[in-house]
């Protein structure tokens, strides 16, 4: 894990910048589903602030549940992952992501850790890219259908198909229409990128 | 910062919003909800009439959604029929319909759902299912996915998730009744430090037996998902009726909203009682908040959701008495540094890892504080870091209930104040005193925090007609 880690940030401080920006990329979904975990924890039953495993975890089956056909196999080894997701869970709740102040607010035991500093570096560049992503989400996804946000949202909750449309009133063939159309919108957006 | 972009990003496509490729379905769908409702009972047959506007491409579908309506509905009536005379109406337009061989298993589960609806449901077995469609295994695959325990349990719908698990609302065959069951996320099933924590909670729930405490019936770690099985607490959650509460309504008489505020009162009341026995009984609750209290249509109390719960160390915790001993190892339950809790309504000690059942009068204080003035005692501040927020936890810095409603009875503005001292020696010592307190307060009597409050403060004069406790 740490080797894979590292020769990113080497490359990176070398100049090639290109193993980070991949990571990034591959990382954007889970981070999206990750957003939703952290929202609902937020809001509703914080497993402490700092319990980022429970998060990371729930976000990731949210992911392999409402988007199945994303081609998560082809992310790195999934260790390498969860430490760079936990990293910035644990960020996102105990501090402003954008422009965090690492070191003052770090988790316990991820100091000086090869992939809280490799987290560390992808946040610095503004605009965050996990805001650049959900800009691109949202217009691609506002064009299918008004309720399209609020369905997928659900979707990355973990909620079924049945639990959406309970909850925002569609009936259900409906609402499996929308994700469908949402899913198709999705992949043509993401082909063209 | 990064929530605030995502929200202007998500309110800027709200307010591009204008296709809706079926606006015609939800219309369909809508006006036949309305019509039942209002009496009208559409029959069978009369259900093509609400397709006139859909588009022909979205008709199969759209007709499905209203049959699944229509079972449901005529089933909470008493007028529930199988499937197959929707197939004799509509078999010869819509192929999905012809026959039990073709139609879709989707359409056969709404009709397996649509028949537990109490109380003129029949509910099926899958025996019946599998007589009924013999050829068709993806049917009995999605009924097979709803049932637990060779069938005693048919999960029905999603009553509510977090990040660990999930709590279905279900049906018991051999008892014959509504029951809740939880089980860990799908994805979590293979993590033993999770599963072990699951068997902890349902086992630490279990311990607990009082009116006001969702009882745990039963356990199964066996085979596949483990769950356990609830008692069903139906209601309203505490947090949406102290919103209620709050709400500025012109509808309402100055006496319906004193009925409404003694009834938060009460149920707090009820709260802190069922604390009190949970602490007697060597557990604490560890996660108090208004969203995990459910009130019920007659004033029944429940506090649910026990996963964070912890059995005291102590072994001579279970009386009704118990009191901190001044021995941290005793006292504490937690001393590594993990954080467990809501931070709205966490106590200081506890966002250092550390907590005992004065933590969970913190708690209680919280609750209350809420009540009394429509905010948790550490809201997040837009904009603030959550490091700050912690820090203000830690702190245990928030405004005076008064000085947010500057109406409110000093009585209970004391009480609160008590249970959310930042120094756990300053507060109650047990949720019993709290609630005893609160229950001096709707009585009309002198409450102690007051008098304790201004015999600290030298205040004695301040408070006309009421003789201090331990003044002659």
């Amino acid at each position: 894990m740490s080797t894979q880690l590292s020769d990113a940030q080497d490359r990176r401080e070398t100049g090639n910048g290109y193993a980070s920006v991949d990571l990034e990329e591959q990382l954007r979904p889970v981070l999206q589903a990750m957003l939703v975990g952290i929202r609902r924890h937020r809001e509703t039953p914080l497993l402490a602030a700092f319990d980022s495993h429970g998060i990371v975890a729930a976000a990731l089956h949210s992911l392999s549940n409402g988007f199945p056909k994303v081609e998560l196999d082809e992310l790195p080894d999934w260790n390498v992952v969860t430490t760079v997701l936990n990293y910035l869970v644990q960020q996102s709740l105990m501090d402003e992501p954008r422009h965090g102040r690492a070191g003052t607010c770090m988790p316990r035991g991820a100091q000086g850790d090869d992939a809280s500093q490799m987290a560390h570096q992808l946040q610095e560049d503004a605009p965050h890219p996990l805001v650049v992503w959900l800009e691109h989400f949202y217009t691609v996804i506002r064009e299918v259908h008004p309720k399209g946000i609020e369905v997928v949202m659900l979707c990355l909750e973990g909620c079924d198909s049945r639990e959406v449309a309970r909850q925002l009133e569609l009936p259900w063939r409906l609402c499996k229409r929308v994700i469908h159309d949402v899913q198709q919108a999705w992949e043509g957006a993401t082909e063209k990128m | 910062m990064l929530v605030s972009t995502i929200t202007d990003a998500y309110l800027a496509a709200q307010s591009q919003l204008d296709v809706d490729p079926y606006a015609a379905w939800l219309v369909a769908v809508r006006q036949f909800r309305g019509d039942w409702k209002e009496e009208t009972r559409p029959e069978v047959g009369q259900l093509r009439d609400y397709l006139d506007d859909v588009p022909q491409e979205q008709r199969s579908e759209a007709l499905q959604d209203l049959i699944a309506e229509h079972l449901q509905f005529a089933w909470q009536a008493g007028q529930g029929t199988s499937l197959e005379p929707y197939f004799s109406e509509f078999g010869m337009d819509f192929v999905e319909l012809a026959s039990p061989a073709v139609v879709p298993a989707e359409l056969v589960e709404d009709e397996f759902l649509a028949r537990y609806v109490l109380p003129h449901g029949d509910t099926p077995t899958l025996d019946e299912y599998q007589r009924r469609f013999p050829t068709r295994p993806d049917v009995m695959k999605l009924l097979e996915r709803r049932c637990l325990e060779e069938q005693r349990y048919v999960k029905l719908q999603l009553c509510g998730q977090g990040a660990m698990g999930h709590v279905f609302e279900a049906f018991d065959h051999h008892l014959g009744r509504l029951v809740a069951i939880k089980q860990p996320r799908d994805g979590l099933v293979d993590n033993a430090d999770l599963l072990r924590h699951f068997a902890e909670e349902a086992r630490v729930t279990a311990g607990l037996e009082h009116p006001s405490i969702v009882s745990v019936h039963e356990y199964y770690g066996g085979k596949g998902t483990p769950f356990y099985v609830m008692r069903l607490a139906s209601g309203q959650a505490l947090g949406e009726r102290i919103r209620d509460y709050h709400q500025p309504s012109a509808d309402r008489t100055p006496d319906e909203r004193r009925l409404l505020w003694n009834q938060l009162l009460q149920s707090f009341e009820t709260v802190c009682e069922a604390i009190a026995y949970a602490h007697a009984c060597g557990t604490l609750h560890r996660d108090l908040k208004p969203g995990n209290i459910i009130v019920g249509e007659f004033g029944e109390t429940a506090v649910l959701d026990w996963g964070m719960a912890k059995r005291m160390p102590l072994g001579g915790a279970c009386s009704s008495d118990w009191a901190p001993t001044g021995d941290k190892e005793q006292d504490t339950c937690e001393t590594t540094n993990m954080v467990v809790g809501t931070p709205q309504y966490m106590p200081p000690e506890q966002a250092g890892g550390i907590s005992d059942a004065r933590s969970d009068v913190f708690g209680l204080g919280a609750i209350l504080y809420e009540i009394l003035t429509a905010c948790s005692p550490h809201a997040w501040p837009e904009g603030f870091r959550p490091a700050d927020w912690l820090q203000l936890v830690r702190d245990a810095q928030f405004p005076r209930p008064r000085r947010l409603k500057p109406r409110l009875p000093r009585d209970l503005e004391a009480i609160c104040l008590k249970a959310l001292a930042r120094n756990p020696d300053a507060r109650y010592g047990n949720a019993t005193d709290l609630a005893q307190d609160v229950r001096r307060h709707l009585a009309g009597e002198q409450v102690a925090a007051r008098a304790e409050m201004a015999q600290t403060m030298g205040w004695q004069r301040w408070i006309p007609g009421r003789r201090v406790k331990g003044e002659t």
